[in-house]
C-alpha cells in the first residue's frame, strides 16, 4: 500500500482472504466475524477497498461462478498482498507490545494516588 | 426482480456506466446476500437499501468519477479539475480572509493605527473582556478558518483542511437558516424584505459552498498527495495585502463612480479572479501548447456558475437602488460576458477531453485482468 498506513477495512479484507479465495459477501461476513462485529463494511465501501487493493496488486480475481442465478466473483491474496499484510500485522503487534510494556511497568510501580490526590 | 433489488440497482446508477457494466451484478449479489442472509423483508414496500448503503455507493461513485492515482485519464482529469476548483476557491476565500484579518488587526490596534473614519474601535469591538469583544472575536473566527483551511490543504493535511473549511462555512449557512426562519414567521411586509435578503445571500453562500463541496468530493483517499512548495503559503497573505491596497486606492479615488462597485464586492472580485486566471490560461493554451491542460478550463467552468449567480443577485438588488446607474449596466455586461467566457472554456477543454482514452473497466477485470472461471 505504498508508504501510506493501511486502513482498517483494507486490513480486514486482506485478512479475510488469507485462508481461501472469497466472494464479496463472504469477505463482508468474515471481516465482521474477525472484528467481533465491529467492522460492518457496506457494499460500496468493500468495492472501493477492493478496487484499491487490486490496483496495488495485493488482491486479484480468482474465479467467478453463478450461485442461485447470481454472479459471485472470488478474490485471492497475491504474494505482495501477503507481504503487505505481514508488514501491517507486525506494525500493529509492535504497537500492542509497546502499550502492554508500559501497562506492565505501570502495574509494577507503587501506587502514587495518595501523593497526587 | 424483487423491489429491493430494483431499488438497489437504481442506487447503483450513481456509478459510471463502464464501472457498472463490470461490477453491478456482483455488487447486487453481495448486497442481496447481506440482507438478512438472503431473506428480504416481508413487506415489499419497506424493502429499500438503508441510508448507509446508499451513502457508501455515493462515496464510491464520487471516488470513481473524480479519479485519483491510478484512475483512467478521463476520470483523473475530472478529479484534478474539481481539486483545482477547490484550491482556487479556497485561495480566494483565504485572500479575502487576509484582507479582513488585516482590517481586524488594525481595529484591535495590533497593526498600524485604527481606521480613522467612522466609529471608535470600542464602539465596534467592545472593550477588553466585554461580551461584545468576545462576540466580535467569535464572529471573526471564520476569517481565520478560511486562511487555515487553505494553508492546511496546500501543506497536505486534507482532513484538517476539510474540517476547517466546513467550520468556516457553517456561520454563513446558519445566518441563511435564520433568514429563512424569519421569513416563514414574519408579517407580509417584513417577509418580502426577508425574501430579498435571502435572494441576495444565497449566491454568496454558493460562492463558498461550491469550493468546499469540491474539496470534500475531490480530495478523497486516492487523490494524489501533493505538498506544495512553501511559496504557496504566502500567496494569500501577499495577494490579500495587494488586494487591500488596491481596494483602498479604488475606494479613495474620486470620480470612479458606481461603475466600479460591481467589481469590488466579493462576488465581483471572484468574477475578476476567474477572468484573470481564464485569460492567463488562454494565453498559455495558445502560446505554450506543451502546458495545455483541460483541468484549468474545467475548474474555471465549475467556479463560473456561483460567480454568475452572484452577479444576477447583485443585478436584482441594484435594480432597487436609484443611485446604482452605471453599476446596473456594468452588472449586465458581467452577466452577458459569462456566456462567451463559458463557451471559450468549453471550446478549450472539449478537444483535449475527447482525445483522452475512455475509462477501462475497474482494475483486474479487463480481458487480461485475472482468470475468469
Amino acid at each position: 500500500m505504498g508508504s501510506r498506513v493501511m486502513t482498517e477495512p483494507a486490513f480486514f479484507v486482506l485478512t479475510a482472504l488469507v485462508d481461501e479465495p472469497r466472494h464479496g459477501y463472504g469477505i463482508l461476513r468474515v471481516a465482521e466475524e474477525l472484528s467481533a462485529g465491529r467492522v460492518r463494511l457496506k457494499v460500496g465501501t468493500l468495492y472501493g477497498v477492493l478496487d484499491r487493493l487490486v490496483a496495488e496488486g495485493l488482491v486479484e480475481l480468482d474465479h467467478e461462478e453463478a450461485y442461485q442465478g447470481r454472479l459471485r466473483r472470488y478474490y485471492r491474496l497475491t504474494e505482495p498482498g501477503v507481504d503487505a499484510l505481514e508488514a501491517e500485522a507486525a506494525r500493529l503487534a509492535s504497537n500492542v507490545e509497546s502499550a502492554r510494556e508500559r501497562l506492565r511497568a505501570r502495574s509494577r510501580r507503587p501506587s502514587t494516588a495518595e501523593g497526587t490526590a | 426482480m424483487s423491489l429491493l433489488e430494483e431499488r438497489y440497482r437504481r442506487v447503483l446508477r450513481l456509478l459510471p456506466a463502464s464501472y457498472r457494466a463490470e461490477r453491478e451484478e456482483e455488487m447486487v449479489s453481495a448486497f442481496l446476500e447481506g440482507v438478512g442472509d438472503g431473506e428480504e423483508p416481508a413487506d415489499e414496500d419497506l424493502a429499500r437499501p438503508n441510508w448507509s448503503e446508499i451513502a457508501s455507493v455515493a462515496a464510491l461513485a464520487m471516488r470513481v468519477r473524480l479519479g485519483g492515482v491510478g484512475a483512467p485519464p478521463e476520470r483523473f482529469v475530472w478529479g484534478e479539475g474539481v481539486r483545482l476548483a477547490a484550491r482556487l476557491g479556497l485561495l480566494f476565500h483565504a485572500v479575502l480572509g487576509c484582507v479582513s484579518a488585516g482590517g481586524l488587526l488594525r481595529l484591535y490596534g495590533v497593526l498600524g493605527s485604527p481606521p480613522a473614519a467612522g466609529l471608535a474601535p470600542e464602539d465596534i469591538i467592545g472593550t477588553a473582556g466585554s461580551v461584545e469583544r468576545l462576540r466580535h472575536l467569535a464572529e471573526s473566527a471564520p476569517v481565520v478558518a478560511w486562511v487555515a483551511a487553505y494553508a492546511l490543504l496546500v501543506y497536505g493535511h486534507r482532513r484538517a483542511a476539510k474540517v476547517l473549511a466546513v467550520l468556516a462555512l457553517l456561520p454563513m449557512i446558519f445566518r441563511l437558516a435564520i433568514d429563512v426562519g424569519t421569513v416563514v414567521g414574519a408579517a407580509p411586509s417584513l417577509a418580502d424584505q426577508g425574501r430579498m435578503q435571502i435572494r441576495t445571500d444565497v449566491p454568496y453562500v454558493l460562492l463558498a459552498v461550491v469550493p468546499v463541496l469540491a474539496l470534500l468530493a475531490g480530495y478523497h483517499r486516492d487523490a494524489p498527495a501533493a505538498r506544495r512548495p512553501p511559496r504557496f503559503f504566502v500567496v494569500p497573505a501577499v495577494a490579500g495585502a495587494l488586494a487591500a491596497v488596491a481596494l483602498g486606492v479604488v475606494m479613495a479615488t474620486p470620480g470612479l463612480g458606481p461603475g466600479i462597485r460591481p467589481w469590488i464586492d466579493p462576488g465581483g472580485l471572484f468574477y475578476l479572479l476567474l477572468l484573470v486566471v481564464g485569460a492567463a490560461y488562454t494565453g498559455v493554451h495558445i502560446f505554450a501548447a506543451g502546458r495545455r491542460s483541460p483541468c484549468w478550463p474545467l475548474a474555471l467552468l465549475l467556479l463560473l456558475i456561483p460567480a454568475v449567480f452572484t452577479r444576477i443577485a447583485a443585478f436584482f438588488s441594484y435594480s432597487y437602488d436609484p443611485t446604482a446607474g452605471v453599476g446596473t449596466a456594468m452588472l449586465l455586461i458581467q452577466i452577458a460576458a459569462a456566456l462567451p467566457a463559458g463557451l471559450l472554456l468549453v471550446v478549450l477543454a472539449a478537444p483535449m477531453m475527447r482525445r483522452l482514452p475512455s475509462p477501462d473497466p475497474p482494475p483486474g477485470y479487463g480481458a487480461d485482468g485475472g482468470s475468469r472461471g
